[in-house]
């Protein structure tokens, strides 16, 4: 190459190369400009599809009118979204017209068409249609989505399915829960508080105690760790049991503090109490975290002695709990610093006390 | 072998080496097309409206600050606005010289707080640390300088209360959402230690009460060059290596880390330019040496602005300290390299940035002065000079062109008359200079490297015109 001319072969080959690459650069350059082209199109009919179905849909939260205008093929990607939207931000009759607007338009089949394309953001707006759409005739296909699809698809099907059939849908989301880790609890938590509470309870209860059974040799219980946490969901009365039972039973770590976490009578506190002296200090710390909750003046020597914990988080729980036990004498406690022989523990009620004060 | 020979063969390694460099980009971008598509894809769900729940877990926001006087105060604000349900900011006034901590002070009426300080890792004495009265949320560590911004973040670690904790340099512009975006691989995946996102270009945007309201392009040669380079460092490799779970680096300037694994890991070190990456790798080292399952993702979105350097002599120190840091981070951690149990790190990622990034500047360097050498004294055709020459750049303009692309078919930020024909003429023509320059600097600090020269923290200087327009 170094000394050849251009009629040498490898000299030649890296040019012709080179040519190529140039070449490649004229005909990205080129999809460049189409794909901008395209974008402004798409821009343009999202802002047609815009103005024209959001007065439709706003009018359609108070009253369907007896005529509605077709429903383009083109369009129906960006009704769907608008539809969607506005379903998500509203509550009640207002819901139930919009649902009504939807099947007047043939919105189901268009979403179940969508439904079987392999681009999975018309399977995502389809499975959200559908669920709003309460279209019952999908529920088979939600529930096989459920188990093993990918993360965002499976979640989106049981959002459907619980929107569609709660009673059928709630039992399999909760088993799921337990199992997919890819699964957010704050989504969870989202799509079962569109269920009343006071159903949420009894499953929620059936469904700890399907996964305590199911757990019962040495496997690590993080399913059960998962259900505890959904608590908030729940009445705390309905659930209070599975939890004191879970409690009781559970040898791993993570249903462990999930269940103190979970704790909120002040009958249960003595179980905290006894906890309060775990061998692992995240339990420890946990059970000093539900003493601050449900713990009462009596608690005031134990968590006074957990100041000298070993561990930092334990004695910050525990100066948070001191600082938020009920009955106790705020200016007593605001001279417990002075009076403590541990500097650590001393300087951990100051921080605590200085939190208070600025909340 | 004789003279000519040697110089033969040494031509054919470069056009070898030119060759496989860019075809290993090309097989990037190909493989970071098909992620950010099924990444894409998901994102028609952030259409509707979303609710906080309290199952999203708490973030120490950790913002070191040197002499940062004149941003600081907005750039807090606009943090402490940030969309997301459970929140405290940590600044570190890493010893400034200059009012940033009075003008903390003014700002949030900041008190003394009995702070039961905790050093989990390693960091210079700390002086005091003081709480807002305006917002509870916020703290200020005020310690002795460090002299890096590891050791200010190591400080900030050691008084963050939450399980995450996110580093945010006190320039970098943020997305109302983007923490809640940067959190949400944590949310799917309990393994995952470490997340971070695309970081993008500030100059030339409009900026609103800290925040990003209209993407433009910077109006100045040099940012919008770098404009360019921030598109094909953070598009190309780290969304493929994510796909891997080998993400090379999660930018200094807004990433989000497991307190508990980089506490685990000893936190950032302070003797390293890109303690950045350093750590990244470390986690991956650690990780993959004990066996223990872990992810580090990365999120095409982008999160992050920051502003690019607007003179030469800035930007060369900028890159001259990146590229040392990038070899320090590689040296410390060789170990890793085609270990048994090294994984994609190990076997993909760590002998690619060796080979393509590590050395490049030298390759490269050495290239462009052998050919310009050689065709001077004639040991080199004028067919050879034109061809090396047209194949270095033609290779250059189609990564560029590939970065714009895959820009263009995802996230399409630059919409403004005549924005994308500037960023086409750019990717076309920072070939012809601009990326032989940046070479050349990234050579200097490979020699600054191998040489041990006194590592020295720059100076950036910020024009920051959001800062002057009377926003807070």
């Amino acid at each position: 190459l170094a000394f050849g001319a251009i009629s040498d072969p490898f000299l030649a080959g890296a040019a012709w190369f080179s040519v190529a690459m140039l070449a490649s650069v004229a005909a990205l350059l080129a999809t460049i400009a189409v794909l901008r082209i395209r974008l402004l199109k798409r821009i343009a009919r999202w802002r047609e599809a815009t103005a024209r179905w959001s007065p439709l849909l706003a009018e359609c939260t108070e009253r369907v009118p007896a005529v509605l205008p077709p429903l383009a093929r083109r369009e129906a990607e960006m009704f769907l979204v608008l539809w969607c939207k506005a379903q998500e931000s509203l509550r009640g009759e207002a819901q139930q017209r919009l649902r009504q607007m939807a099947r007047t338009l043939g919105a189901g089949p268009i979403a179940r068409r969508m439904l079987a394309l392999r681009r999975r953001r018309f399977r995502l707006l389809a499975l959200v249609t559908l669920g709003h759409l309460r279209e019952a005739s999908v529920v088979e296909h939600l529930m096989d989505l459920i188990p093993d699809a990918p993360t965002v698809v499976s979640m989106t099907a049981a959002q459907a399915l619980v929107r569609i059939d709660p009673a059928l849908g709630v039992p399999r989301v909760l088993a799921a829960t337990a199992r997919r880790r890819d699964w957010a609890l704050g989504e969870v938590a989202a799509l079962l508080r569109e269920c009343e509470p006071e159903h949420i309870g009894p499953l929620l209860s059936a469904a700890i105690r399907a996964e305590m059974r199911a757990h019962a040799d040495d496997k690590p219980a993080f399913g059960l760790a998962r259900l505890l946490r959904l608590h908030l969901c729940a009445h705390a009365d309905a659930v209070r049991a599975a939890v004191l039972e879970a409690l009781d039973g559970a040898r791993d770590l993570e249903p462990l503090i999930a269940a103190l976490d979970a704790l909120f009578h002040p009958q249960d506190a003595d179980r905290a109490r006894r906890l309060l002296a775990h061998g692992e200090w995240e339990v420890r710390a946990a059970a000093a975290r539900a003493l601050g909750r449900l713990g009462g003046p009596d608690d005031f020597e134990r968590l006074r002695a957990a100041l000298g914990d070993r561990s930092w988080w334990v004695r910050y729980r525990a100066a948070q709990a001191l600082c938020s036990l009920p009955q106790l004498d705020a200016q007593a406690l605001s001279a417990l610093p002075g009076r403590l022989t541990d500097a650590f523990a001393a300087d951990m009620l100051r921080h605590a006390l200085a939190e208070r004060s600025a909340a | 072998l004789s003279w000519h020979d040697a110089a033969q063969q040494a031509q054919w390694f470069f056009f070898a080496y030119f060759v496989v460099l860019n075809l290993a980009y090309v097989a990037l971008n190909a493989l970071a097309t098909l992620e950010l598509r099924k990444y894409l894809d998901e994102r028609v769900l952030d259409l509707l409206p979303r609710a906080h729940s309290p199952y999203e877990p708490p973030v120490s926001l950790i913002v070191p600050a040197y002499n940062e006087e004149t941003v600081i105060c907005s750039s807090v604000l606009s943090m402490l606005q940030l969309e997301y349900p459970e929140l405290e900011v940590i600044v570190v006034n890493d010893g400034s010289t200059d009012g940033t901590l009075d003008a903390l002070s003014r700002e949030f009426d900041l008190v003394p707080f009995p702070e039961a300080y905790w050093r989990r890792v390693q960091s210079k004495p700390v002086r005091g640390v003081y709480r807002s009265k305006r917002f509870p949320n916020l703290r200020v560590v005020d310690k002795e300088n460090g002299r890096s911004k590891a050791d200010a973040t190591n400080a900030g670690i050691n008084a963050a209360h939450f399980p995450l904790f996110c580093v945010v340099d006190a320039d970098s512009l943020l997305d109302r959402s983007s923490l809640r975006r940067v959190v949400e691989p944590f949310l799917h995946d309990p393994s995952v230690i470490a997340a971070g996102g695309t970081v993008r270009i500030a100059n030339g945007c409009e900026v609103r009460n800290g925040f990003v309201e209209a993407v433009r392009l910077p109006t100045r040669m040099l940012p919008l060059l770098q404009v360019m380079e921030y598109l094909r460092a953070f598009l190309f490799s780290r969304l493929c290596f994510a796909a891997l779970n080998a993400v090379p680096i999660v930018s200094g300037a807004f990433g989000l880390f497991s307190t508990r694994a980089v506490v685990e890991a000893g936190g950032l070190r302070s003797d390293t330019l890109g303690e950045d990456m350093e750590l990244v790798v470390r986690l991956h080292r650690l990780h993959r040496l004990a066996g223990r399952p872990y992810r580090i993702a990365f999120l095409p979105d982008p999160i992050c602005w920051t502003e690019a350097p607007e003179s030469l002599g800035v930007l060369h120190g900028q890159r001259t300290r990146w590229h040392r840091g990038l070899c320090e981070s590689l040296a410390i951690h060789r170990a890793l390299v085609c270990h048994p149990r090294g994984g994609a790190p190990g076997w993909l990622m760590l002998p690619f940035m060796i080979v393509f990034e590590w050395l490049s500047p030298l390759i490269e360097a050495a290239g462009y002065v052998f050919i310009v050498v050689g065709f001077l004294c004639g040991v080199v055709t004028a067919a050879g000079f034109w061809t090396f020459t047209l194949l270095a750049v033609s290779a250059g303009m189609l990564l560029s062109m590939s970065a714009l692309l895959l820009e263009e078919r995802s996230l399409h930020l630059y919409r403004g008359r005549g924005e994308l024909a500037t960023l086409c003429a750019v990717a076309l023509f920072e070939n012809l200079g601009y990326r032989q320059l940046t070479a050349l600097w990234r050579l200097q600090g490979l020699w600054q490297w191998a040489t041990g020269a006194q590592a020295r923290w720059g100076t950036m200087t910020r024009t920051s015109t959001w800062q002057k327009d009377g926003q807070p």
